[in-house]
């Protein structure tokens, strides 16, 4: 049955190469693999929300909007323009002369149906918590939607740039049904399907008649290797192209290999230390201000970032990553000073030093075990004795942060969901009743709702500088670093790194 | 074989085993530096004889700047400890229960052979990492998963070996003398099982040292910045291109120690049951 | 023989009863999927609502006679991820795992029991020696430090082999060798004693003084009696092996139902987990009736007592 499909896509596809290509590229040509450290769980951009799935589902699906590779902001893809008709309305005008790899043409039906896709309570799409502002999507015209929202929403272009918002083909999905979708994806993105061999690898072929111009590559394989030590292995002996979440103290050999070279640029997640100045998971010396600047005085984040990430991280003075909007670089942080640390802690009557929990987990943040025994360290030379708290499952550390149970501090970092902006961290963790808020105040909450409900930019810069001198001052975290994303590929390549950490192959060319 | 000769793996047997042993019980006199001591600045030094390499470490520095010498001999005291308890617990309820299986058999010999069968079919690594899991890792939750998961091989070989016992001359030839099961049992087929229980017992330390390097490979081992070899091992794992000796040192002690343990059960082995050496083949006093 | 097969198979399946039970109370007891199904910004109601969608909040007893009653069915339900049948899943990656195992174990057999048996025959010649120092390096090298090893040798020095992957027959290579590695030392081993023990009994002595040759001793007598604990430890061996295969999967990202029963665990894929563990419990069920009747068939006295039990 499976080979009848398959045979099937490729009659599909023979179908659609007799089709006369568009732009006059070079003929697509070669095949390159990239290493990912676990599989999509469906080919399916509408029903999860892993990281590798989207790398994938960008190269079979186009999104409505796309983001410029220097600047990150908006641009447009699938949409050629996204206007505003009044508060509640939005307009988009779609590119016309796109079809699926089906031959299905790509028209406003297409977007609503995937809106509409998503949106209903039936499809247990993941998604659909970003998407609950959206009242109605109508069709005006073949190629113009409106929405019309529920109440003034100031991010809808951040929402149209997910990546696994990919516009899905309707009359496909009803015929064949959302299991054989699932398994056989069609798009209108750069690559046309193949083959999903489950935790092994997924297959796809250069989409020629691709509206943007066909990819350099001709074959595209992802392929499923979950120990890094073995990715290394395989880009040294040329088994892969590309990797991602090399560890830094690796650059050097793979520099020096002469087979690959690193590209790493900065990305969304932000690492930082959580103190519970609320004392939300129980009594605990950090409600006192002065143990919390004290902590803030005793960590060198410098060191960390140049010593234990090789200097691939960006200082953040706030918590919040220098890119996304609402940041205020003119903020400043404490500055590492161990005695005065040690004075704090004595003024606050812990002359002898005290004992907290330091709460860390696997997965997300860079070198995690190295940063959280650095920052024991520190803390052990002003006296604070740290109990070491790992949670080896992700599961296990959201259900503690969320049930009030990490107490002291915890090694936390935040990706923003993709949305490049300061509400999109700010908001979860300082307004009160949020799951992941363990400092709260009357205050904060009137700027963050102010933040939230301001569609003028200017204002709103303010009142998140305001905000943020506000709990630099109260050391509520101690803000640390944006991560980088760090990826080796192979000399034959010219492909850099997004700051998005969506993989875009299909933007590679061949050397 | 020269019975000297086996004494001689005795001795170098017990010789390494004791001196591992001492690395554990003498650490902070014995280790140059403090294992927990870290150093942004020093970090990922190599041995001294490498180039870059100073006798202020030794045997190199690992990624925070931390004397691995010194993390090595430390770490003697977990990875040892944790071995011998696991296999001292699986041991005393594998053997119990194998004991009670293979002599009683009917209703007990069917209840324990039926438990026995579901801990063998339970694919090992997953029951403890399956447990793990459920317990949160940590030192003692470690000791015990280890020891729960590792009782059943005992119990079947030495219920195997029990029946086969059961039926021997010997142990009719008590039982016709009206002696009772557990007299018997200690006397007669306990002591035969000795040799069977000494071989696996040993393998089961090295074993369970490594058992242990598996759970840390799989993040629920030793928890940092505790150390031991098998957890060092494990962190040095994506260092194995770069930086050798990260995981060089820790698995050449985890080597070791596992060929002394095993010389030193060989060797007690063949004093304990002289009557073998005389027997073997090519050998034969007969 | 057939009263004692149909026994052991009615055992087979308490075995899997037991072996579900306890999978199903370790993973419900700790953790929570539901977490990891939404985004990490959903909200506390949204989290309850999913909850009960999936049936999570109902009592464990009732979740488990659900489970129960679906599984007889050959239905271990769907994974919370990608909404597909576990079974399905699972069996898609059951042909890797197999091909791995049944390499593995080939690879540790060929090496474990002819070095065992000369070393038993020779003993404390230097065969006998190097072979023991062969079996406790064995011992004493993790398998996924074996592992890498072999990559970094054969794949990025050499590269003579591929580093990872299944495929061709030149993919199976280092993780069957990696697998056998670890398999190989105490199969040897317990050869090893095994011969020794039935090299000194009283009827081996006794067909010695009859004037037996020493090679149809060797191998009409002896072999034969030590292959009961040969066997009977492959039986278990089979369990460890699969063990073994979870980390031979992951460095070689060999894609088997090991290294998907792993995954599971750490996201608290309840149907995934069950239906991996309880399939592959099976299997090593299987193995050991196998192990079980091979015994009997070697030794007639256990045969006797187990039909009589």
């Amino acid at each position: 049955m499976k080979r009848i499909v398959t045979l099937a896509s490729l009659l599909l596809l023979a179908l659609s190469l007799a089709v006369p290509a568009g732009p006059a590229d070079a003929a697509p040509r070669g095949r390159v693999t990239v290493a990912l450290g676990s599989d999509t769980p469906t080919q399916d951009p509408h029903m999860h929300t892993a990281r590798m799935g989207i790398i994938i589902n960008q190269h079979i699906f186009d999104t409505l909007l796309a983001r410029d590779t220097t600047t990150w902001k908006p641009v447009p893809h699938l949409a050629e323009s996204v206007k505003s008709v009044n508060a509640l309305t939005w307009e988009l005008r779609l590119r016309k002369g796109v079809t699926f790899h089906n031959g299905e043409p790509f028209t406003a039906e297409s977007v609503k149906f995937s809106f509409d896709r998503v949106l209903n309570p039936e499809q247990k799409s993941p998604l659909r918590g970003n998407f609950t502002w959206i009242k109605s999507v109508d069709v005006v015209d073949e190629h113009t939607v409106r929405i019309v929202t529920t109440k003034p929403y100031p991010l809808i272009q951040e929402i149209l740039t997910f990546g696994n918002f990919g516009m899905v083909p309707p009359r496909y999905i009803k015929e064949k049904g959302d299991a054989n979708f699932a398994k056989h994806p069609v798009g209108t993105g750069p690559f046309t399907f193949v083959e999903w061999r489950k935790g092994e690898r997924t297959v796809l072929e250069a989409n020629e008649r691709y509206w943007k111009g066909a990819p350099a590559i001709k074959t595209l394989v992802f392929r499923v290797i979950p120990e890094t030590a073995t990715q290394i292995a395989e880009l040294l002996s040329g088994g892969v192209d590309i990797i991602r979440a090399v560890p830094p103290d690796q650059i050097p050999a793979i520099e020096r290999s002469g087979t690959a070279r690193i590209t790493a640029t900065k990305i969304l997640r932000v690492v930082y230390l959580q103190l519970d100045g609320d004392g939300r998971a129980g009594k605990t010396p950090l409600t006192d201000v002065r143990v919390r600047r004290a902590i803030n005085h005793a960590v060198n984040v410098d060191e960390i970032m140049q010593k234990v990430l090789g200097g691939k991280a960006v200082r953040s003075t706030t918590g919040d990553n220098p890119m996304v909007f609402g940041y205020d670089p003119a903020v400043k942080p404490y500055a590492y000073d161990p005695a005065q640390a040690r004075k704090l802690l004595a003024e606050a009557g812990y002359p002898n030093g005290l004992e907290l929990t330091l709460n860390t987990y696997a997965g997300s943040i860079v070198n995690v075990d190295q940063v959280a025994q650095a920052i024991m360290g520190y803390l052990s030379q002003v006296g604070v004795r740290v109990k070491l708290r790992h949670f080896a499952d992700v599961g296990q550390y959201l259900a503690n942060f969320r049930g009030s149970k990490l107490d002291g501090m915890t090694l936390a970092s935040w990706g923003y969901n993709s949305v490049f902006d300061t509400d999109a961290i700010y908001y979860i963790h300082f307004h009160t009743g949020e799951p992941y808020a363990y400092n709260t105040s009357r205050e904060m909450d009137q700027w963050l709702e102010a933040g939230r409900s301001t569609v003028d930019p200017r204002q709103r810069q303010d009142v998140y500088s305001r905000f943020q001198r506000f709990i630099v001052d109260q050391a509520y975290w101690v803000p640390m670093y944006a991560q980088f994303t760090i990826e080796a590929v192979s000399n034959k390549l010219n492909y850099e790194a997004s700051s998005d950490e969506i993989m875009r192959v299909h933007a590679a060319t061949w050397k | 074989m020269p019975r000297l000769r086996r004494l001689r793996f005795l001795a170098v047997g017990s010789a390494i085993v004791g001196v591992a042993v001492l690395c554990a019980l003498a650490a902070p006199l014995l280790a140059p530096g403090d294992p927990y001591r870290q150093a942004v600045g020093n970090r990922l030094l190599p041995p001294v004889w490498a180039a870059g390499g100073s006798w202020t470490h030794a045997l190199g520095t690992d990624p925070l700047g931390r004397d691995t010498l010194s993390r090595i001999i430390y770490g003697a005291r977990v990875s040892i400890s944790a071995g011998a308890l696991a296999v001292a617990f699986s041991m005393v309820l594998g053997v119990l229960m194998g004991l009670l299986a293979g002599f009683f058999r009917g209703t007990v010999d069917a209840v324990v052979s039926n438990f026995v069968d579901v801990m063998l079919a339970f694919p090992f690594l997953l029951l403890a990492l399956a447990a793990v899991a459920a317990l949160g890792p940590g030192f003692g939750n470690m000791i015990v998963v280890l020891g729960l998961t590792g009782w059943p091989i005992y119990t079947r070989v030495v219920r195997a070996e029990t029946l086969k016992f059961r039926e021997r001359e010997f142990v009719l030839a008590a039982r016709a003398l009206g002696l009772g099961s557990a007299r018997i049992l200690r006397a007669h087929v306990l002591p035969n099982l000795v040799n069977t229980i000494i071989v696996m017992a040993s393998l089961e330390v090295a074993r369970m040292i490594i058992l242990e390097s598996f759970l840390s490979f799989l993040g629920l081992g030793i928890q940092p910045p505790t150390p031991s070899w098998g957890a060092m091992l494990g962190e040095g794992r994506v260092y194995m291109l770069t930086h050798w000796w990260l995981a060089a040192f820790p698995g050449a002690a985890i080597f070791v120690t596992t060929l002394g343990i095993n010389l030193f059960g060989d060797g007690l082995r063949d004093v304990l049951d002289p009557h073998r050496v005389l027997m073997q083949p090519g050998t034969r006093a007969e | 023989m057939w009263t004692f097969v149909v026994h052991r198979l009615v055992r087979a399946v308490f075995v899997c009863l037991g072996i579900s039970l306890i999978t199903f109370t370790l993973l419900h007891v700790v953790g929570d999927p539901v977490l990891l199904l939404v985004p990490q910004s959903a909200s506390d109601a949204d989290v309850r609502l999913l909850k009960e969608k999936l049936g999570l909040d109902r009592p464990l007893w009732a979740q488990y006679a659900v489970f129960l009653r679906d599984a007889v069915r050959g239905d271990f339900g769907e994974s919370l991820f990608t909404q597909e049948s576990a079974l399905v899943l699972i069996l898609e990656r059951m042909p890797a795992t197999l091909e791995l195992t049944f390499a593995g174990m080939a690879v540790g057999l060929l090496i474990a029991i002819p070095l065992g048996v000369v070393s038993a025959i020779r003993r404390g010649s230097l065969t006998d020696r190097l072979c023991t120092v062969g079996a406790v390096t064995g011992q004493a090298m993790p398998i996924f430090w074996l592992g890498i090893m072999l990559i970094i040798v054969f794949a990025v020095q050499l590269r003579v082999l591929p580093a990872s992957g299944r495929g061709t027959l030149a993919h199976l290579v280092l993780p069957a060798i990696t697998l056998g590695a670890y398999l190989a030392p105490l199969t040897m081993r317990l050869t090893r004693s095994g011969m020794l023990d039935v090299l000194t009994q009283d009827y081996i002595r006794t067909a010695r003084a009859k004037g037996v040759g020493e090679r149809v001793l060797l191998f009409k007598h002896a072999l034969r009696n030590a292959a009961i604990p040969i066997v009977t430890i492959l039986g278990v061996q089979f369990g460890r092996l699969l063990g073994g295969a979870v980390v031979t999967e992951t460095v070689f990202a060999w894609p088997g139902v090991a290294s998907l029963a792993v995954k599971a665990i750490n996201t608290y894929d309840y149907p995934v987990v069950q239906g991996a563990v309880v399939l592959l419990a099976f299997l090593i069920v299987l193995a050991n009736l196998l192990a079980d009747i091979a015994v009997t068939w070697l030794d007639p006295r256990v045969r006797l007592d187990e039909d009589h039990a």
